[in-house]
């Protein structure tokens, strides 16, 4: 599955647009802030770009968690950010302490490996466990990921996938756009030089 | 009583042979006696069917009538041979004038079955013997039958014979669900070979069997398998054998509900058993193969040998969307194919969720690294880049500037003004030198081969191009040129 061009563009556009407001404080900014300045631009574009989804919707809560962010996204999005933060009147999501809730958990599924544990380790019960591990450890990772429950979970899981993907090809390929020039740069010569060294190479 | 059962017995054990042999060949001219009958052990025949019993039980008993004692013709008829039993019992008893006829000549007898036949009973010889044997034939014939023939034998012979037609029909049935019960059925053709091939493994292992059950079944059920229009739209040909099985045991179903509340009240009780039996080691079976075929289906269909409750319906739903999405991503996660199995699948998921989070991490901290000044080169950079690796001419229409370009355009303005203007000037010399250079270099061909297309032209086309840089405009005027070389 490949994202489609429309998305890449969608993209690139809102990125450009993310660097280009974030670069008012550029120079003050440390390696440390540019990065997440950065980071941040990306996941606010690729979050933008890909639509309404649940993984979108959760990654921009997220964000917008952070006050400083909020200006930010509210910039980027503009009339969007109320729209994409605002709950779907469907999913309404209990308030819930994620502590407590591993905790209980945690409790559950021990009191549940105690009771079987007399009778012999069962393979059924132990694939169980495992699957739901990572089903938990794979909740965290999607944004957005702890309400939903297995079949929903890997279908976001699939679509963060691939906006992942292509969010990596298209900084990559923004990296090497900005490097060419940097290589080019720092072989900073005259036209006869630099036509010797790419002779050379 | 217990002398005259021994004597039987040695009797019987002596002309055991004989008598076998002559029940065999008798019960092949049985109306319903196909190999598997006589495989199987021998079922207590149908009403229709007592009349040939009655015609062989004085072949058999014939030779016997003189040495027995006429009380005993009862027992030893009885012990005869499996389902002669209940036959020759029903007959006897239902030949309470005929006896004597029968031990006189064959012939008589011939003719008597059809005065006698529709019965008032005589009671049983409910003996402790019979009822033994009852019991043994209703366990051979499979468990939760027991009832249905211990309660009969002190009854008389209509309900009796009703009760053995009824548990000729359950056994029937449940033979014949029990060899199928473990059955793959409906798998669409396009997935999985493998279970394909199983099933057809299955289905040829089983058909002879299957075949003389279902020739069987057509006593009871009509045009069971003429009848047999196609299930559903959706199996694929393949299936249509067990789809035709499937049917088979539907119009068993009807026939037996036909037949009266009673029977069939027996009847779905002991189907309910043989369904639990079935669905017991059916159903791991049904949940493999869901698990490991996904169906093209739309709608939810119960599988052969599974229960049918709606909990267990939607569950297989839920199975096989999970694995269908599991087939998705095992496409994208790259290195997948081989791995089946949904925990080591949600851990290479979530490697790889891991990892290109990581890797947008290290691009970012990368490409803070490479650029102080991100901002106002991004369009420009890539606009060359765009020129450099595509020589095609590209349609700069689709410019589009955007609302937040007045904002910025200030504080660029104010920021990097004098940057902007020594960048303008180097990355013009740049252009101009990349553009002369072009056809020519083999650096750059080799980089422009590393970095080969990395840009696609609709993407870069719809970048927008900040006319901030007024010596810039001038280039951007002249990037048409450039780009329709």
């Amino acid at each position: 599955m490949q994202a489609t061009k429309s998305f890449e563009q969608a993209f690139l556009r809102h990125l450009l647009r993310g660097f280009r407001l974030s670069a008012v404080s550029y120079k003050s900014m440390s390696l440390q802030e540019r990065k997440s300045a950065i980071k941040l631009s990306a996941d606010v574009a690729m979050a933008s770009a890909r639509g309404s989804r649940k993984w979108t919707r959760g990654l921009i809560t997220k964000l917008s968690r952070e006050d400083e962010h909020r200006s930010f996204l509210r910039l980027i999005l503009g009339t969007e950010y109320g729209r994409r933060t605002k709950p779907r009147h469907g999913s309404w999501k209990i308030p819930r302490s994620k502590k407590i809730v591993r905790r209980s958990l945690r409790v559950c599924s021990r009191r549940k490996n105690n009771l079987r544990a007399p009778h012999g380790v069962k393979s059924g019960v132990l694939a169980r466990t495992l699957v739901e591990k990572r089903t938990h450890a794979l909740k965290r990772l999607v944004p957005g990921g702890e309400s939903l429950d297995g079949c929903s979970l890997l279908d976001e899981a699939l679509d963060y996938v691939i906006s992942l993907r292509a969010q990596v090809d298209l900084m990559q390929k923004l990296l090497t756009t900005f490097e060419a020039p940097k290589l080019r740069a720092l072989s900073k010569c005259t036209l006869p030089e630099r036509k010797a060294s790419f002779v050379g190479k | 009583m217990e002398m005259n059962e021994d004597r039987k017995f040695g009797l019987e054990k002596s002309h055991g042979d004989h008598l076998s042999n002559h029940s065999s060949g008798v019960s092949a001219d049985w109306q319903f006696n196909t190999p598997a009958m006589s495989a199987a052990p021998p079922h207590p025949c149908t009403a229709a069917s007592l009349v040939p019993p009655l015609t062989s039980s004085p072949f058999l008993s014939a030779p016997m009538a003189e040495a027995f004692v006429p009380g005993l013709w009862n027992h030893h008829a009885t012990s005869v041979g499996g389902s002669n039993i209940q036959n020759t019992t029903s007959a006897i008893n239902s030949i309470p004038i005929g006896r004597p006829v029968a031990m006189s000549s064959k012939g008589m007898l011939l003719s008597t079955p059809p005065l006698i036949f529709p019965p008032s009973l005589p009671h049983f010889p409910a003996d402790s013997g019979f009822i033994e044997r009852a019991a043994r034939f209703s366990c051979l014939s499979g468990g939760g039958f027991m009832d249905v023939n211990l309660l009969r034998p002190s009854q008389s012979v209509a309900p009796a014979r009703k009760a053995s037609k009824v548990v000729m029909e359950t056994q029937v049935q449940n033979s014949e669900l029990s060899m199928t019960a473990d059955k793959v059925v409906s798998l669409p053709a396009a997935y999985g070979s493998i279970d394909q091939s199983r099933m057809d493994t299955r289905r040829d292992r089983r058909s002879p069997h299957i075949s003389n059950s279902e020739s069987q079944e057509t006593n009871f059920c009509e045009g069971g398998q003429d009848g047999n229009v196609d299930s559903s739209g959706n199996s694929s040909p393949s299936d249509l054998g067990a789809n035709k099985r499937k049917r088979t045991i539907q119009d068993m179903e009807k026939d037996q509900v036909q037949r009266g509340p009673q029977s069939s009240s027996e009847a779905t009780e002991t189907k309910h058993k043989v369904e639990q039996n079935s669905s017991k080691h059916g159903g791991k079976n049904g949940k493999d193969n869901s698990e490991a075929a996904e169906e093209g289906y739309v709608h939810v269909r119960a599988r052969r040998g599974q229960a049918t409750n709606s909990h267990s319906l939607a569950e297989r739903v839920r199975r096989e969307k999970i694995s269908e999405r599991m087939k998705y991503l095992q496409e994208l996660v790259p290195g997948c194919s081989k791995v089946t199995g949904k925990a080591v699948m949600l851990d290479e998921i979530i490697n790889y969720v891991q990892s290109l989070q990581r890797q947008v991490e290290f691009l970012s901290m990368k490409l803070a690294a490479v650029n102080p000044q991100l901002d106002f080169s991004v369009e420009r950079l890539l606009a060359k880049n765009l020129r450099e690796f595509h020589g095609s001419p590209l349609s700069i229409a689709g410019f589009s500037q955007e609302m937040s370009y007045p904002r910025v355009y200030p504080s660029q303005h104010g920021l990097g003004h004098a940057g902007s203007s020594t960048m303008v000037n180097p990355s013009d010399a740049y252009r101009r030198t990349m553009n002369t250079q072009l056809p020519t270099t083999s650096g750059y061909k080799e980089l422009s081969m590393q970095m080969h297309n990395p840009w696609n032209e609709e993407i870069v086309m719809q970048m927008d191009y900040d006319a901030n840089h007024p010596p810039n405009a001038q280039e951007m005027n002249r990037k048409p040129d450039g780009f329709a070389i």
